[in-house]
């Protein structure tokens, strides 16, 4: 396998002219549950531009995977998607059919999930379930899928891909099925990906064995990527931009130089703290207490108050709007104001 | 800190039989851990750091090799004989839901290991449980509850408090806290710490998990194939480890870095772990090291120690 070097990505942050690839406006979506109605997901808005790598963090809880499963339909029960739209490729996924949206996902935007390399049918040689990708999208024939799978196997790495094509998933150890994984998001071509937490149940090696080739092969291509993850170490080394999502909304949003550099929401500055820093190994962390609530209701004031060290009388009655605090930075909270009050927050 | 070996391991070796072939699980390591010392041992899945853990406190009986806790031997003893060595050290799993009895309230749970060696009456053992449970932050009361009642986390913190019944010096976590959320988790790791401040615990921390070792951890073993390949300061592992293999592992934490031109690059280390059922001939990282030399292929590195509190298993120290 290549010695797979990731050099600095374009930064498109400042680029007007690159119409997004896929854009979320206003997305609220609810779950019906036995014990009541769980608002997931409470007004998000974010847009990912051609070959560009957002980053959505936050903790598990917060409403991130439900926004990508939502937008390709795979809410599953009691889950529906109350208001906004989804544009992509001029069509608001939110109104499309299931059937309708089967042709969009896996096709148009290819995913990467978490345990999804564990959602390899086990009674069938890998090779044929990344081409079935091509074939049931009718892109090509089996016979030109074949080829073209194992072309794009060797591509990724896959050393002996003939021979790989041809195995079974648990012949396969878990670094490969993922890279499988990848195969059978990518071989579509899609304008965009959902990674999902794409290598967190994975060794550490293999987690940057995998990182490397993904951000290498979309990089290559000028696939966008919408990656869900809550390893801001891992985001901060592949995103252009970054949304901090928490209670179902975004708290935070800026691109990613500003990111590092101006964190500012108190949550956002929580999660870093509670981060540990392999250059500071000693540092104590300070873990943000409590968890991310499940709502049941609608948050009233801002979702992140009642664990919020600042948080005051006027947190925990109105929700904050999210305001342009700096050029293209974005926060969501009471206690930010404009440009010029800007002043970095003390860490929790 | 004392430097006397609380528990020393020497020349373990086990070996499993899987469909009827040889594991080689754990090959030839020696490790020792100090009193009040925390000992954070990594790997990946397959490099043994399990199994070692288990032979260390008599879970698995080590086909060659020796386990001195104080001095006293513990390889060839009877489980029963084993017994009054539990006291010195107790274990924490990963899956609690699982270790907790499920018909018995958290309290029982707690203290079930002393009441079943009379070392306590059950009245005594209710007030020692509902302190210990305070001790690892659950509530007193929390004592009636029963385990399906609780969060994972708060399971974990029952077996942690249930581990501490004894009062052991040594707890070994197996991947204590892997399975739980990572905001969770971080609240976790707090109690491990503060354990350890409180009652100069010792711990054995088995993880994939890096950050996790690296908050806990006074010294790192970095294993790989079974073997130690590296041992060392936990800054000395994360700033300036030696073995290359222990580089492209810390090299993996990746930090938040100060701005986008600080960002690392993301270098994979090639290739993948070799088959534990086809080792290869010398150091077992030779098929994947950058700079193998001929003798990394023929003959195998003994961990020797290249500075104070540092042992490398490589021909290249």
């Amino acid at each position: 396998m290549a010695d797979f070097v990731v050099e600095a990505r374009t930064d498109f942050s400042n680029d007007v002219s690159k119409q997004p690839v896929l854009e979320v406006r206003d997305l609220v979506v609810r779950f019906e549950r036995a014990d009541g109605v769980v608002h997931a997901v409470n007004g998000v808005d974010f847009a990912v531009r051609p070959g560009e790598w957002l980053g959505i963090i936050g903790e598990s809880g917060s409403g991130k995977s439900v926004t990508l499963m939502s937008i390709l339909g795979l809410l599953g029960e009691g889950g529906r998607v109350i208001r906004g739209n989804a544009w992509f490729n001029g069509v608001d996924l939110v109104q499309l059919s299931d059937r309708q949206l089967r042709t969009v996902r896996g096709k148009d935007i290819g995913v990467v999930f978490q345990n999804l390399a564990e959602g390899f049918n086990p009674y069938l040689p890998i090779g044929s379930q990344i081409a079935e990708v091509l074939v049931n999208h009718r892109l090509c024939t089996r016979r030109t899928a074949h080829r073209r799978v194992i072309e794009f196997m060797h591509e990724l790495g896959i050393a002996d891909a003939k021979a790989r094509f041809q195995q079974y998933p648990h012949e396969l150890s878990g670094g490969m099925r993922q890279r499988a994984m990848i195969a059978s998001a990518i071989v579509s071509e899609p304008k965009v990906i959902f990674a999902d937490e794409p290598t967190t149940a994975l060794d550490s090696t293999v987690q940057m064995q995998v990182l490397a080739l993904l951000t290498d092969i979309c990089r290559k291509r000028g696939t966008a990527v919408v990656m869900v993850t809550h390893d801001l170490g891992v985001a901060a080394h592949t995103c252009d931009r970054i949304v901090v999502m928490y209670g179902g909304v975004v708290m935070e949003e800026a691109p990613i130089d500003e990111f590092l550099q101006f964190p500012t929401h108190p949550y956002t500055l929580g999660l870093r703290a509670a981060s540990f820093d392999p250059e500071q190994p000693d540092r104590p962390l300070r873990p943000i207490p409590g968890v991310a609530p499940v709502l049941l209701e609608a948050p009233r004031g801002c979702p992140f108050a009642p664990r919020c060290h600042m948080a005051t009388t006027v947190c925990r009655e109105r929700l904050p709007a999210l305001r342009q605090t700096r050029p293209e930075h974005r926060v969501a909270c009471h206690h930010v104001q404009g440009e010029n009050e800007h002043e970095p927050y003390p860490i929790p | 800190m004392s430097l006397t070996p609380f528990l020393d391991l020497r020349h373990i070796e086990k070996s499993f039989r899987v469909r009827g072939k040889q594991l080689p699980a754990v090959r030839d390591v020696s490790l020792s851990i100090r009193e009040g010392e925390s000992l954070g041992l990594v790997g990946e899945s397959g490099s043994g750091k399990s199994t070692l853990g288990r032979c260390a406190i008599g879970l698995t009986a080590p086909d060659a090799g020796s386990v001195r806790l104080l001095g006293e031997e513990l390889v060839g003893r009877s489980r029963r004989d084993l017994r009054p060595i539990w006291r010195h050290m107790q274990m924490v799993f990963q899956d609690a839901g699982a270790a907790l009895h499920p018909r018995m309230t958290v309290g029982r749970n707690v203290i079930d290991p002393l009441v079943a060696r009379r070392l306590v009456s059950r009245r005594e053992g209710w007030e020692i449980a509902r302190q210990l449970l305070e001790q690892v932050g659950l509530h007193a009361d929390q004592a009636e509850a029963f385990p399906f009642e609780l969060s994972g986390g708060q399971q974990q913190r029952v077996m942690i408090a249930r581990a501490l019944a004894v009062e052991p010096k040594l707890l070994i976590c197996d991947e204590a806290v892997s399975a739980l959320d990572v905001s969770v988790q971080a609240q976790m790791m707090d109690l491990f710490i503060r354990l350890k401040q409180e009652r100069n615990l010792s711990y054995l921390f088995i993880s994939h998990n890096l950050p996790t070792v690296g908050q806990i951890a006074d010294r790192i073993a970095v294993m790989y194939l079974g073997q130690i390949v590296e041992v060392g300061t936990t800054q000395r592992m994360f700033q300036n480890p030696y073995h290359p293999y222990s580089k492209a592992l810390f090299a993996s934490v990746l930090p938040i870095p100060a701005n986008v031109s600080a960002r690392r690059e993301l270098r994979a280390l090639p290739g993948e772990m070799p088959s534990p059922f086809d080792l290869p001939r010398g150091c077992p990282f030779h098929t994947r090291c950058p700079v193998a030399v001929d003798r990394c292929r023929d003959v195998r590195p003994q961990l020797r120690a290249i500075d104070v509190d540092h042992q490398v298993a490589c021909h290249l120290a």
